[in-house]
């Protein structure tokens, strides 16, 4: 700028800044000063002086403006390119790979999609803004017809701001609504609920409101864990077991005209439910299509006197106890008098019994005795180990507390020995077995996958333990459960039948609770595998019988041959003879004139003698 | 020498503006496709979240089972006599060592053996989900 400057006067010689001139300013100066009328000498200084202080001045301030310039420029190279955006930038890539979600999703243990949360349109009316309510409720029920057009106008017209016209739209049906053009409609962007395994988990899973409430079940439980989390949540439930539990159950149902039932798979190491069903069951997508009895969970919250299979407890109690040994056994001839109640045998045998005996036959009047020699308060501290006194520790809200007799009397002793006088859930049942077979540690059921076996306190001696598999594996050879024998995959099991109590009071003798609990492979649990009927009728197939070992026994036989792949456990021969020395029962050497036909028993049973 | 000083100096700051200015419009642009992009991501997303309800709700057990009974109805239920492992497959025999050996599949077995051919220890190991 300044050379700008300068080069524009050069031309007018008469001007001061000419001085500046590199070609002799002395020389022209010389030759002008005659023509200059005052003091050429002062005025030579002063103009020099005031050209000189002008100079100076326009240094400064060209050197100022160039600095200015300078770190003006400075600073836009700097915030150009070198700096760091101090603001924020716009626009970020997205990063997550998941769809955020209100509620987070529920996935079984290997990660099959449960439940999860889908966007949806909700319909819903400005009130006042609505010009003609009646025409607006004829044109949208030609729209969507499953609302009703009387009813819609009527709430259409109320007086009120707003109304839910429908909660969850399809795209075409939103398209459709926008080009009826009502004023005063307005579209909500939702979220529904989806299940799409239907009503398979419906009591695990539960439901939600419409406002994507949890309302039952894990849905429930883990409300607030769902709605904070971007994570899905894993259950121990496997799909696919959960498939072949729920519809072998509902077979069984429908075959013998049940009023209900329940079936329970269990992880004997780990106390994770891999399948629980309670029929009837619901729709969690339709949760209200279904009566309310349909809600009722009956594996958790219903508890019921679960007959026969607690003579699996019964028994270890005993053998733990130390009161009986395998060997002993009790006199089964009479059946057992005590006040005005009278126990006798089911499959009444008449003689006496030995405790494998007593197991397979089912002898109430074995167990009973064998349950008084504990006693009472061994009873129920035994009953409270096995956590059979209290309520049910679930992850789902839906759980049952035991009922048992308040004052534990002799008596009480004797029926619960049978499993009459105390009632439990059938989840109870199962993790009690799980526990018996396990080493004796306690199983604490989970709904969770849980990635490690947990042991729990040891409630029954490891020698214990091996003797409940080796009676449980005699019957489904020899005894009541042979219905549910499957080769190659070492079932044992227990069948379990009692009578329901009455409005009366009494027994009924035709309503029955028939149940089976079983365990594979008995050389090593993995699964427990109980299944229970409410008031099974028999059929021809079955002779007339609706007992544990005709109705509910055969169910878990497929339940097991259906699973037992799934699982990854391969079939072995029965007739190896390292698996049948480590399952035989020796029979007892001493008192052999009385154990004749005992010993005819075992020998074709096990064939170890 | 001074014009070519202003025309550097002219070309400097033209230069500089151009490229700023290209920059500014260039990066305007990128954030706008990015933002379209992200949007396009989230679309799919969201379809994909869609899909797998969908593939979730096709796959029902119950449902495959329908249509493997109706279009595989050679596959009924696996029984536990076709279920083997690996180790338990004969295995191929070279000829010129074995002669007396029986070939495979003519082992004469009794009736029920065949279907069970695992040891006891089977139970213990691989027990993985």
């Amino acid at each position: 700028m300044i050379a700008l400057f300068r080069k524009n006067r050069r031309p007018t010689p008469a001007h001061p800044l000419e001085a500046r001139s590199k070609t002799g300013a002395n020389d022209y100066r010389g030759e002008r000063k005659p023509g200059l009328k005052c003091a050429p000498a002062r005025t030579d200084g002063v103009f020099r002086q005031a050209i000189e202080t002008g100079r100076t001045r326009l240094l400064i301030t060209g050197a100022v403006m160039a600095l200015a310039f300078a770190a003006v420029s400075g600073r836009l190279v700097e915030v150009a390119a070198l700096a760091d955006p101090h603001e924020p930038r716009s626009v970020h890539a997205v990063r997550t790979t998941e769809v955020q979600t209100e509620r987070a999703a529920i996935v079984d243990r290997n990660g099959k999609l449960l439940a999860t949360s889908l966007r949806t349109v909700g319909l819903s009316a400005n009130l006042r803004k609505l010009l003609d309510p009646v025409e607006a409720a004829e044109k949208l029920a030609s729209v969507l017809p499953e609302l009703d057009a009387n009813r819609l106008s009527a709430k259409l017209s109320r007086d009120a701001n707003f109304a839910w016209i429908h909660r969850n739209l399809t795209p075409r049906q939103q398209h459709q609504i926008n080009s009826l053009g009502i004023p005063g409609l307005e579209f909500h962007d939702r979220e529904a609920r989806v299940y799409p395994q239907g009503r398979l988990l419906s009591h695990i899973l539960g439901y939600t409101d419409v406002d994507n409430r949890g309302l039952s079940g894990l849905e429930r439980s883990f409300d607030e864990a769902l709605r904070t989390s971007d994570k899905p949540l894993r259950l121990s439930i496997d799909l696919r077991m959960q498939h072949a539990l729920h519809e072998e159950l509902k077979n069984a149902i429908d075959e013998f005209q049940a009023v209900g039932g329940a079936g329970v798979i269990m992880d004997v190491k780990t106390g994770e439910v891999a399948a629980m069903v309670s029929m009837p069951d619901f729709d969690p997508n339709h949760p209200t299509a279904d009566p309310s009895a349909a809600r009722f969970n009956r594996a958790t919250l219903g508890v019921y006197e679960l007959g026969s299979t607690f003579k699996i407890f019964n028994t270890a109690m005993a053998l733990d106890a130390g009161t009986v040994t395998m060997a002993g056994g009790y006199d089964a001839s009479e059946p057992l008098k005590i006040s005005r109640y009278r126990i006798s045998d089911y499959h009444a045998e008449n003689r006496w019994l030995s405790v494998p005996e007593i197991f397979i036959h089912s002898s109430n009047i074995g167990s009973a005795k064998m349950a008084l020699e504990v006693g009472p308060a061994g009873q129920k501290a035994f009953m409270q180990k096995m956590g059979f006194l209290d309520r049910l520790a679930l992850e789902i809200p839906e759980t049952g507390t035991p009922q048992y007799p308040k004052t534990w009397r002799p008596i009480n002793t004797m029926t619960i020995s049978f499993g009459h006088g105390i009632s439990v859930t059938p989840l109870h049942l199962a993790s009690g077995v799980a526990s018996m077979l396990n080493g004796g540690h306690q199983v604490t059921p989970t709904l969770m996958k849980r990635y490690a076996p947990v042991k729990g306190p040891q409630i029954i001696k490891r020698e214990v333990s091996d003797a409940v598999r080796k009676l449980m594996r005699l019957n489904t050879l020899e005894g009541s459960g042979k219905n549910a024998a499957v080769p190659g995959y070492l079932v044992g099991g227990k069948t379990g039948t009692a009578e329901k109590v009455g409005a009366s009071g009494g027994y009924k003798r035709k309503a029955l609770i028939s149940s089976f609990v079983a365990a594979f492979p008995m050389t090593d649990p993995r699964y427990v595998v109980y299944a229970v009927l409410d008031e099974p009728k028999g059929t021809k197939a079955t002779f007339g019988y609706a007992t544990g070992g005709w109705v509910a026994a055969p169910l878990v036989g497929r339940v097991i041959e259906r699973i037992a792949p799934m699982a990854g456990i391969s079939p072995v021969n029965p007739q190896d003879p390292d698996i049948r020395h480590a399952l035989a029962i020796m029979p007892p050497k001493s008192e052999q004139k009385r154990l004749a036909s005992f010993t005819a028993t075992m020998t074709a049973a096990i064939g170890t003698e | 020498m001074r014009v070519f000083v202003m025309f550097v100096w002219v070309m400097l700051f033209g230069a500089t503006g151009y490229t700023l200015f290209h920059i500014t419009f260039q990066v305007e642009m990128m954030e706008g496709e990015l933002s379209r992009l992200n949007q396009e991501i989230i679309k799919e997303q969201e379809a994909v979240h869609v899909l797998k309800a969908e593939w979730s709700y096709l796959n029902r057990p119950a449902r495959v089972e329908t249509l493997s009974k109706e279009w595989l109805p050679m596959l009924g239920r696996i029984s536990p006599a076709q279920v083997m492992r690996v180790e338990d497959l004969p295995m191929r025999q070279d000829k010129d060592q074995d002669d007396d050996q029986p070939s495979i599949g003519a082992n004469d077995l009794t009736a029920g053996a065949e279907a069970l051919p695992a040891s006891l220890k089977s139970s213990e190991g691989e027990m993985s989900q």
